[in-house]
């Protein structure tokens, strides 16, 4: 196990500040963000690479804050991998191994084995395609036998069938793989997906800071902040609560009324609220009519126009303009022909999926 | 109004005055070349050239221009290689100025160098004690070396932090990460992964050292069978008046200069960088 407290670094102008998480072994946690929110300056903080100026981090029982990185006994995995150049996969590996202290033999060869590498031991690392490098850098992170793992952006270097391939295997060879270790994994991210895909346990960061820390569902599902809900893809909106009720709050965003589970009872009457929606909440149609199965909860229906439809994959997202602001929206491809650009169209959005926060939280 | 070129192209190479102007020069540069290389051995009786390669004094200087540049390029070596390493991988205050300061020697002429190593042993009682007392360098094979070192250090120095730069720290970073300590990462992964460019720098510095004369004429002087290197014995020769030994050795040099050139492509042609 390992537990970051209240870690604060600088980098130049840049500062992490009061990162604090623990991630139990076999656990895996995702650090999200965007590109320099300091993802991969906690991770070196962590590995002993970087200075940190405040805090604690504490494996296995062991505080390591003041231990030089070859003491701490981390697996770092770096984003451009980072193989000995020059060197073969074995060469490469046995470098690791030979750190390993008790490590085994056959260990050894049963990670080789998961992680599909036995046929690649005798080649240079400049010879592998960008998926068996990712592979021999986490077999080489593993044969040192660390006590904890960290993966920065392990995706981002990949060609996108890779990474596919990558994601589905990360679930799949690479959890056993981690299993058997029974150590904790911290992986790094910009992509929500992937993330999805994977983590257990997800912490967003932004500017420096952990806006938000739990499981997947909890985070996905409830974001905390504004922030969060943009980064996450959310609909923001910016609204004033016109009533409430106990069960149920109405809000008045951009001239529109919406309705949304009273679940926030320190919101005051006229008070300013953040209204976030997931595009894959709303559901789009061309006539007014409640569908048999959403019946019997209630729902918010909006007229709108459609004002452009983008096919990206397998799903379509359609921009809609609602009173005074817009929306973004999720359309399954079945719907498809029954939209019309510049045309009318009715969104639905259950109240249950429909989010307030209050309206002071940061940006 | 249209003209047709006497010769539009030429072994499938476009014809024009621009580049028939550079070949001109470029064909007068060989030309020049080609005529200061074969002059001595075209030019001086061949008994005599022949008489001279087997000489003792030129098998001597040969062996000592081997020796001393052998040395004052191990010695550079081990002290550039850890000092370059710092360099290119540590920013700390007055870097710059250290690294300005290491230029000096490059830019001081190798005579005026070897004037100031000589009035150092001599006349400053430090250098006068270790010149008396652990190594006598003034007029002597160690003199040699160090004036040797003096010149190649901080070009080793240079080459080298070159080659370090080119090589990110991530692999050492790593190398830590798995239990290597800042020595042993410099030795067991960046060390390998850049030997073929060390050999390169190590080679460009020790030709340097072969060519030395300035600094060893002033501080080890021109003792025949002595202090004698290749090219203090050119300089011994010619103040002798004897052309065969001039020859002899200016083909050595120059025989030494091309094997060194078809080395160094050799060693680079793996790339210079990692």
């Amino acid at each position: 196990m390992i537990s970051v407290l209240g870690l604060c670094a600088r980098r130049g102008s840049f500062s992490l500040t009061n990162i604090s998480f623990d991630v139990q072994d076999g656990a895996f946690l995702v650090i999200m963000g965007p590109n320099g929110c300091g993802k991969t300056t906690l991770l070196e903080c962590i590995a002993g690479l970087h200075k940190i100026s405040s805090g604690r981090i504490i494996i296995e029982g062991v505080d390591v804050t003041h231990l030089p990185a070859e003491k701490r006994r981390i697996g770092y995995v770096p984003a451009d991998c980072a193989l000995f150049p020059r060197m073969t996969v074995r060469q490469n590996i046995l470098l690791a191994f030979r750190k390993s202290k008790g490590m085994r033999l056959e260990d050894l060869r049963k990670i080789l084995r998961m992680l599909q590498i036995e046929d690649l031991m005798d080649r240079n690392v400049e010879q592998l395609s960008s998926g068996q490098k990712q592979r021999v850098t986490i077999a080489r992170a593993l044969a040192a036998n660390p006590s904890v793992l960290l993966m920065d952006e392990p995706c981002s270097a990949l060609d996108p069938p890779t990474k596919e391939t990558f994601k589905g295997w990360i679930n799949g060879v690479l959890k056993e793989v981690f299993h058997e270790f029974d150590i904790p994994v911290i992986y790094t991210t910009h992509d929500i997906l992937e993330a999805s895909a994977i983590g257990d346990k997800i912490a967003i960061m932004n500017n420096g800071m952990v806006e938000q820390i739990g499981s997947v569902n909890e985070v996905f599902e409830e974001p905390r902040s504004k922030f969060i809900a943009e980064f996450l893809g959310y609909n923001v909106l910016t609204g004033r609560i016109l009533s409430t009720d106990g069960k149920h709050i109405s809000i008045e965003v951009g001239g529109v009324a919406l309705t949304a589970e009273g679940y926030n009872n320190a919101l005051g009457i006229s008070e300013e609220v953040v209204v976030i929606i997931r595009p894959c909440d709303i559901f789009l149609s061309p006539i007014r009519d409640i569908r048999s199965k959403w019946k019997g909860c209630h729902c918010n229906i909006l007229e709108g126009t459609l004002e452009s439809l983008r096919i990206e994959g397998s799903i379509v997202k359609a921009d809609i303009t609602v009173g005074n602001f817009s929306l973004r929206a999720e359309v399954s491809q079945d719907f498809l022909e029954d939209l019309r650009i510049g045309g009318r169209v009715f969104v639905y959005v259950k109240a249950s999926r429909v989010k307030v926060l209050p309206g002071h939280t940061k940006a | 109004m249209p003209q047709t070129p006497l010769l539009r192209s030429l072994w499938g190479m476009e014809v024009n005055t621009f580049r028939v102007t550079s070949f001109t020069l470029l064909a007068f540069v060989i030309a020049f070349f080609l005529c200061a290389f074969t002059s001595p051995i075209i030019f001086v009786e061949p008994w005599i050239i022949a008489q001279a390669f087997i000489s003792e004094e030129t098998r001597f200087a040969l062996f000592l221009s081997l020796f001393t540049a052998t040395s004052s390029t191990l010695i550079s070596l081990v002290i550039a290689v850890p000092i370059a390493y710092l360099l290119s991988r540590t920013n700390f205050r007055g870097k710059t100025l250290i690294e300005g300061f290491l230029d000096i020697p490059m830019a001081v002429p190798p005579v005026a160098l070897g004037v100031m190593l000589l009035i150092f042993f001599t006349r400053n009682p430090l250098g006068a004690l270790i010149n008396e007392n652990l190594i006598r360098f003034i007029f002597e094979v160690p003199g040699i070396i160090l004036a040797q070192f003096a010149v190649i250090s901080v070009l080793t120095i240079r080459y080298l932090k070159e080659v370090f730069d080119n090589l990110p720290a991530r692999y050492e970073n790593v190398a830590r990460t798995l239990g290597y300590s800042e020595w042993e990462a410099l030795l067991y992964i960046t060390l390998p992964a850049i030997k073929r460019s060390i050999l390169g720098a190590a080679l460009l510095s020790w030709a340097r050292a072969i060519g030395e004369f300035g600094a060893s004429l002033m501080l080890a002087g021109a003792t025949r069978l002595k202090t004698e290197t290749l090219p203090i014995a050119l300089y011994l020769n010619l103040v002798a008046a004897d052309l065969g030994g001039v020859a002899a050795i200016s083909f050595i040099l120059l025989i030494i200069s091309c094997l060194v050139l078809i080395l160094l492509r050799k060693i680079l042609a793996g790339g210079f960088s990692a």
